[in-house]
C-alpha cells in the first residue's frame, strides 16, 4: 500500500513524496543518518534503539513500518500494532484499532533553536495514512497513541480527541480517534 | 463491520489522502497550523530521542540541513545509476551500502569536497540548475568524487556475498515435488 503525497519546504514550496512501506534501505538511513545526531549531542548510544523497534515489523506480522520518503531519504516513520490494541473510548464493546508505538518526523523535520523545519506536512500525512490502514482492517478508522509532551498540541490541532495522562504510560496523554466520519 | 460499511470508510479514508496529494487543498489548508514547530512524536518509547534532539546547537543544525539538502541531491541519481547497472536482486543490498557510505564520506568531506558541496547547495538555492540529464551527470561526476576507491570495493564485495548468499540458499533449499493426484 503506497500514496503519493505533496510535502511542503519550510520555505513553502511543494515537493512530491510517498507514504508506504518502510524498506531495508529506510531503516539504515534512520540507523545512520538520523543516529547521527545522538553522536553530535554526546548521547550515550544505549539510548538508540529504532532498530529493534522497527524491526519488529518484519519479525512479527502484527507490527507494521512505514515511512514518509522525499527524494530517496525517509522523512518520517511510524511502527503500528494491529491485533492487541482495542479501543478505551468505547468501553462495552472494545473494538479493536491500530495502535501507533512510535511515530516520528526526521530529526530536520521540526523547528530547532530559530530554523524552519526542513520539511512539514509528515506528521500529519502519517495520521491519515493510519487512518486509512485503520479502515482497511475493518477497524472504521479507530487510531489510538500516547503523545509526547510536547507534541500534545499537534494531537489537539489534528483534533484527535484527548483522553487525559495514562499512568500506565508514564502519564503521556491518551488520545484516540473513533469511526472515521464525513 | 459489513462489507458496505468497510467500502464507504475506505472511501472517506482515500479521500483524506487524496487531499494530501492536492496542492490546492493543502494550501488552504497550511500544515502548519497544524504541526506548529514539527513536534509530532509519539510513544512512551521515544523520550531520549526527542530529549537529544533539544540538546542540537545552531551549529549542529545547520550542518544537518546542509547534509540532508545534498543527500536529497545525490540519493535520487545515485538510485538511478545502480538502477542502471542490472544488479538484479542485489540491488537493495548494494543500494543500502552505497548510501552508507555516502553518508559517511559526506560527514567526513576534505576541504575541497566542502568547497564543491558548497557551491553545490548554493547554486540549487539560486535556483542554478542545468537541464536535465546535465545536471544527473554532474552530480553523478560529484558521486564519484566523494566515493573513494576503497568505497566501491566495500559495495562490490557486498554485491558479491549477496549474489553468493541467494546462489546458496537455493540450491540448499528443498524441492518440494509436486504430489500426484488420483
Amino acid at each position: 500500500m503506497q500514496f503519493p503525497i505533496q510535502v511542503e519546504t519550510g520555505a513553502g514550496a511543494f515537493v512530491p513524496g510517498l507514504i508506504g512501506a518502510m524498506t531495508s534501505a529506510h531503516l539504515t538511513q534512520i540507523e545512520t543518518i538520523w543516529r547521527a545526531i545522538l553522536q553530535v549531542t554526546g548521547q550515550p548510544d544505549t539510548d538508540w534503539n529504532w532498530d529493534y523497534k522497527l524491526r519488529l515489523a518484519t519479525d512479527e506480522a502484527r507490527f507494521e513500518a512505514y515511512v514518509v520518503e522525499v527524494d530517496e531519504l525517509a522523512q518520517g516513520v511510524m511502527l503500528i500494532e494491529t491485533q492487541w490494541h482495542r479501543s478505551q473510548l468505547e468501553a462495552t464493546t472494545r473494538p479493536r484499532l491500530v495502535y501507533i508505538e512510535y511515530l516520528s518526523t526526521a530529526p530536520w523535520n521540526r523547528r530547532l533553536i530559530e530554523d524552519p523545519p526542513y520539511f512539514v506536512g509528515v506528521g500529519r500525512a502519517m495520521m491519515a495514512f493510519a487512518r486509512r490502514r485503520s479502515a482497511d482492517l475493518g477497524y472504521e478508522g479507530r487510531v489510538g497513541l500516547h503523545a509526547l509532551p510536547t507534541a500534545e498540541g499537534f494531537y489537539h490541532r489534528l483534533p484527535m480527541p484527548d483522553y487525559g495522562a495514562d499512568p500506565d504510560q508514564d502519564g503521556l496523554v491518551y488520545f484516540e480517534y473513533g469511526q472515521l466520519q464525513r | 463491520m459489513n462489507n458496505q460499511r468497510r467500502a464507504e470508510q475506505l472511501q472517506i479514508a482515500d479521500e483524506r489522502m487524496r487531499q494530501l496529494n492536492d496542492i490546492g487543498w493543502l494550501r488552504q489548508h497550511p500544515a502548519t497550523d497544524i504541526e506548529g514547530d514539527g513536534w509530532v512524536e509519539a510513544g512512551n518509547g521515544l523520550q531520549s530521542y526527542v530529549a537529544s534532539l533539544k540538546q542540537l546547537s545552531a551549529q549542529d543544525v545547520s550542518k544537518m540541513k546542509e547534509q540532508v539538502r545534498l543527500l536529497s541531491l545525490l540519493l535520487p541519481v545515485l538510485r538511478d545509476w545502480l538502477v542502471s547497472w542490472e544488479l538484479g536482486a542485489s540491488f537493495e543490498a548494494v543500494y543500502i551500502e552505497a548510501q552508507k557510505l555516502l553518508f559517511y564520506q559526506i560527514q567526513q568531506a576534505t576541504a575541497a569536497q566542502a568547497s564543491w558541496i558548497e557551491e553545490l547547495l548554493s547554486d540549487r538555492k539560486q535556483g542554478a540548475q542545468a537541464a536535465y540529464p546535465q545536471a544527473q551527470l554532474q552530480l553523478r561526476e560529484r558521486l564519484t568524487e566523494i566515493l573513494t576507491q576503497e568505497n566501491w570495493q566495500a559495495v562490490a564485495k557486498v554485491a558479491a556475498q549477496d549474489m553468493e548468499k541467494r546462489v546458496l540458499q537455493r540450491a540448499q533449499a528443498p524441492i518440494e515435488l509436486p504430489t500426484a493426484v488420483d
